[in-house]
């Protein structure tokens, strides 16, 4: 064909192509006249017409992907979208910072997008957010923030790792076997410690494992791991499996639908040990039918270590910084076997955990023999003993509550018994033990709240069940106060809701009072019950039910005098005595009785020191101890005694940088630094040192921000922040300053108006807030009255401040009229109402 | 100059007709492309649906700054890695015929990449030798399949490319994809 003959064909064809299927054969005779040919050409390749629709349209085209990319979102949730950086089986991961600017730290945020929207997908995610937020670790990526767009698309964000993946990483820096194996076994380290937290991550694979410039792996994607959790049965366990897995990776009980376990992650890292050492899988897995794929990966046996590495290019041997026949004489013998260990069919003969592969490994490393034995020997070794090996207590009762699951009609027929006990001990690690280690975690708030409530739950159930059984009470009652203390006890990080934490600490003391007037000379029992409610008591008093929680307190105290003096050298009747001490002082400060308060705290500060002489090295303990200085310090600032006010602070202040600096993940310790930073800025701004005020302000701000960023959902950290934000303020105005005092004030009520979307129910908050725009009217007014502001500003800045006065005084009203405003902080509302008038006069 | 501002630099000249800036880009885009290739290899997600182009578009949002340019440079950008796109597609394809016939032991890098990559629908090398034909033939129709099919352009996009009307473009992908058909299929029984 020539170009010109292609070129009159074309012509013809558009034509034709242009025109409605009814028309085409007139323009066939109008264009072609009598060129039978032509038309007969023509004709021809419109037969091809649904063909090239299908297989050759602008849609199925390779390069179709990049148009059909849905745009990236400029922003999610608070946090603006920098650019994709991959999609996954779970939806699109983009790169993206916090968008409000109050923290710039660049974070992974991932989105599920709405083509692949489904149920089971939005609820595994659902579940992915809440897992990782137990998750702890230097070796997994940690969840920050998470929450749904407004489309209603689920998102969460999570720590940005910038690294390679486990292979290329290896590969490119040439790692022989010896180190190699190191990595790995930093790899095997995370997973066990998920282990322990019941979390299993069912997807492990290279991808999943990045390892940063610093050589730390650190692992992606714990969306397919679960909390062995008790709302979620065998179904779910089973269900869950199948489609989400990586087949190369996929254990055989994966593979087959059956349900995942412990074992089942530590047969996926022998796949990624395989091929991180030899350079290659140790199968081939098929596509197409899953059936054909289950077979493949439950019965062929992998090519043995060393033979796959002899066999393998020279260019894998050279990655390994070897050559094909010393890897395969390094990797034959010792790693063949932990690797097939690792890879064996039956579970049963696999490594009983994690840390047992890992363990092998480090004694190949230090050239002791391995526990794994060849083929031959490990049938004739007992398959029982290996089943009944001794593991980790919390990866044993994982397998106990998959097992429980899995078979649950078996275990509740035959071994009810057995079971109650198992699942009681489960719940009792899970509330007392687990959440004691993630307690002081940075997000770890709604977490925990979320792992100790489902943990009551079933403890509740046993409960009812069990009739009588006084320890198993106590277990429940303490385990509400656990959720009470989560959901909103002022002084550990908290929900901030204080109605359901009163709601948990009443049912917790019922239930101690019940069991104390059973049994009243046991003395565990007894302070038990005396902790409750002198916590129900702070709880009273911060939900402003002042009566009701003197009367408490009061008793407590008694009690506690009481029981100090039945046994002067033991650590809990100080605690005990201390506590009571505190919660009496707190009341009276509150009224604002402080010339009473202050022996109370005397006397806590006392103790405080004679317990850490009991216990050195007890960091609770020296925190109690600084505690003890800044609530004295407090009461001595307060009644205008500066400079002991200003020494005691310093006190605290030594005490707890030095605890912050012996643990600087320790969120906890950050925020009781900050109110040492934050208290001496108060009593230096009292004695004239602005300059030296606004510094300490600045460094208490600093640490609340960085705990807040931490942990969005810890009310305590936001609440600070605000705080720090209001005091700068005011210390700015002191100054003279007053454009960045504005500045800082109108900073504060933003900050003062989300808390109280949070906790509507919080006095205090509410007073915060109002006395946010209280300080920004006191702001205004010292504007207004500046020499050479002109007179029309004035009027403008007079006419804010007036507004902003009232508005702080219907806060201040409102409370008065719900009944929890302390009495005397009922001035505050005579001095409010001063304010309006003298800015109503001076307007005039 | 950071790369990125660099190479949209450079971007915007050739569209504004320096055609020596097309010289300057090519060996950056060709380089970036096979460092994305690599990486998305070694990185064994066959939970990706990766896609050659999406190479094309992670190095688009590697080379190029996004704030200063628009659709327009987009698709220049897009035009020009059409021909590159072509190649690695084709390249591709040889290189799993390849791997079909030495078999298993060398494959397995191999089959990663083709289970990550969609399965096109028609044999890339046997369209690819069709849509040298057609080049031959008519020189602007091969390259309008080239933007459409290699490089996912649009209508409007392949336009702005080749400063044609969507109309033109429109004409010539219409009659071009049933001449390639044909090619392909054989003579039409009739």
């Amino acid at each position: 064909m020539t170009p010109e003959r292609w070129g009159e064909i074309k012509a013809v064809l558009a034509g034709v192509l242009e025109t409605d299927a009814s028309e085409r054969s007139a323009t066939l005779d109008r264009l072609c006249h009598d060129d039978a040919e032509l038309r007969r050409e023509v004709e021809a390749l419109l037969s091809f017409e649904t063909k090239a629709d299908a297989v050759l349209n602008s849609v199925v085209a390779p390069g179709a992907a990049l148009r059909t990319e849905t745009p990236a979102p400029s922003a999610i949730g608070p946090y603006r979208v920098l650019r994709e950086i991959g999609h996954g089986g779970m939806g699109v991961v983009y790169l993206g910072e916090r968008a409000d600017g109050q923290f710039r730290k660049q974070v992974a945020i991932k989105l599920i997008t709405s083509g692949r929207h489904d149920a089971g997908l939005e609820r595994r995610f659902r579940r992915e957010r809440q897992i990782l937020a137990q998750l702890e670790h230097s070796g997994i990526a940690r969840l920050l923030d998470g929450g749904s767009t407004e489309e209603g698309q689920p998102y969460f964000i999570m720590e940005y790792i910038e690294g390679q993946g486990l292979l290329e990483y290896c590969d490119s820096h040439k790692l022989g076997v010896t180190e190699r194996l190191r990595l790995f076994r930093e790899v095997c380290d995370a997973v066990a410690y998920a282990h322990r937290q019941l979390i299993v991550h069912r997807d492990l694979k290279p991808g999943n494992i990045l390892v940063t410039a610093q050589g730390t792996p650190k692992l992606l994607d714990f969306g397919l791991g679960q909390v062995l959790e008790a709302g979620e049965g065998a179904e779910e366990i089973t269900q869950a499996g199948f489609p989400m897995m990586t087949p190369a990776y996929a254990s055989p009980e994966q593979a087959r639908g059956e349900p995942y376990t412990v074992s089942s992650d530590v047969y996926s890292l022998g796949v990624i040990l395989y091929e991180l050492l030899a350079g290659r899988r140790p199968y081939k897995v098929p596509t197409g039918s899953y059936i054909e794929l289950a077979r493949v990966i439950s019965e062929e046996e992998p090519v043995a270590l060393g033979q796959a590495a002899g066999s393998g290019t020279a260019e894998a041997a050279e990655l390994r910084s070897s050559t094909p026949e010393r890897l395969r004489r390094r990797l034959s013998g010792d790693l063949e076997r932990i690797v097939a260990k690792a890879l064996a069919k039956d579970a049963r003969l696999r490594y009983g955990g994690v840390p047992e592969l890992a363990d092998d490994l480090r004694r190949h490393l230090d050239g002791r023999p391995v526990k794994a034995r060849p083929a031959t020997l490990r049938y004739r070794a007992g398959k029982l003993l290996r089943r009944h090996r001794v593991m980790l207590p919390a990866v044993a009762a994982a397998l106990v509550l998959i097992l429980s699951f899995a078979a649950a009609t078996w275990w509740e027929a035959r071994r009810a018994e057995r079971r109650f006990q198992q699942v009681r001990s489960l719940a009792h690690a899970v509330m007392f033990e687990l959440d004691d280690a993630i307690a002081k975690l940075p997000g770890s708030t709604a977490a925990q709240e979320l792992l100790v409530a489902r943990a009551l739950e079933y403890l509740q159930s046993l409960a009812r069940d069990a009739g009588n059984d006084a320890g198993l009470q106590r277990e429940v009652a303490l385990g509400y106060e656990r959720v009470g203390i989560v959901q909103g006890y002022a002084a550990e990080s908290n929900l901030g809701r204080v109605p359901a934490a009163l709601a948990s600490f009443q049912k917790a003391e019922e239930i101690l009072v019940r069991l104390v007037a059973r049994a009243p000379s046991d003395r565990s029992l007894r302070h038990d019950h005396f902790r409750v409610s002198n916590e129900l008591a702070n709880i009273y008093g911060d939900s402003g039910q002042f009566q009701k929680a003197t009367d408490m307190v009061r008793r407590n105290l008694a009690q506690a005098e009481a029981a100090f003096r039945d046994e002067p050298s033991g650590v809990a009747s100080m605690q005990a005595l201390i506590a009571a001490n505190y919660s009496m002082a707190d009341l009276l400060t509150n009224q604002q009785k402080y010339a009473e308060a202050i022996p109370l705290r005397q006397r806590g500060l006392e103790l405080a020191r004679k317990l850490v002489e009991l216990q050195p090295e007890n960091a609770e303990a020296e925190r109690s101890l600084a505690l003890a200085e800044k609530r004295l310090a407090g009461l001595l600032g307060v009644s205008l005694r500066y400079q002991e006010c200003r020494d005691e602070y310093e006190r605290a202040r030594a005490i707890d940088e030095r605890l912050s600096a012996g643990n600087p993940s320790n969120m906890r310790a950050k925020l009781d630094l900050s109110f040492d930073y934050s208290d001496l800025g108060w009593v230096m701004a009292r004695m004239g040192a602005y300059t030296e005020a606004l510094a300490s302000h600045r460094r208490a701000l600093a640490l609340r921000e960085e705990a807040a960023q931490a942990d969005p959902n810890d009310f305590r950290a936001a609440r600070s922040v605000a705080s720090s934000t209001a005091r700068i303020g005011t210390v700015l105005r002191r100054m003279g300053d007053l454009d960045a005092a504005l500045a800082e004030s109108q900073r504060a009520i933003v900050l003062t108006e989300d808390l109280a979307k949070r906790s509507a129910a919080d006095w205090a908050t509410v007073e915060e807030r109002a006395d946010a725009h209280s300080d920004l009217a006191d702001t205004l007014v010292a504007l207004a009255a500046r020499r050479g502001t002109p007179a029309a500003r004035q009027q403008e800045c007079r006419a804010r401040a007036l507004a902003e006065y009232q508005k702080a005084l219907a806060l201040y009203e409102d409370l008065r009229d719900k009944g929890v405003l302390p009495k005397a902080h009922e001035r505050y509302i005579t001095e409010l109402k001063e304010n309006v008038e003298k800015v109503r006069r001076a307007a005039q | 100059m950071s790369a990125p501002q660099e190479f949209t630099q450079l971007l915007v000249s050739w569209r504004n007709g320096d055609k020596s800036a097309l010289d300057a880009m090519t060996p950056v885009l060709y380089t970036e492309l096979r460092k994305l290739a690599r990486h998305l290899l070694a990185a064994e997600r066959p939970d990706h649906t990766l896609q050659p182009t999406a190479l094309v578009h992670e190095a688009y949002l590697r080379l190029v700054d996004q704030r200063s340019v628009d659709w327009k440079n987009r698709a220049h950008f897009m035009g020009m890695a059409a021909t590159m796109m072509r190649r690695i597609l084709i390249n591709h394809a040889k290189a799993h015929k390849a791997a079909k016939r030495e078999g298993y032991a060398d494959a397995i890098t191999l089959d990663d990449a083709l289970g990550v990559f969609t399965k096109p629908q028609v044999d890339l090398l046997d369209l690819d030798q069709s849509l040298d034909r057609l080049t031959k033939l008519d020189p602007q129709q091969g390259k309008v399949v080239e933007l459409r099919y290699f490089g996912g352009l649009s209508i409007e996009e392949t336009a702005e490319v080749m400063g044609i009307s969507p109309a033109t473009v429109k004409r010539e992908w219409g009659t071009a994809r049933l001449w390639l058909i044909q090619q392909l299929e054989g003579p039409a029984v009739q």
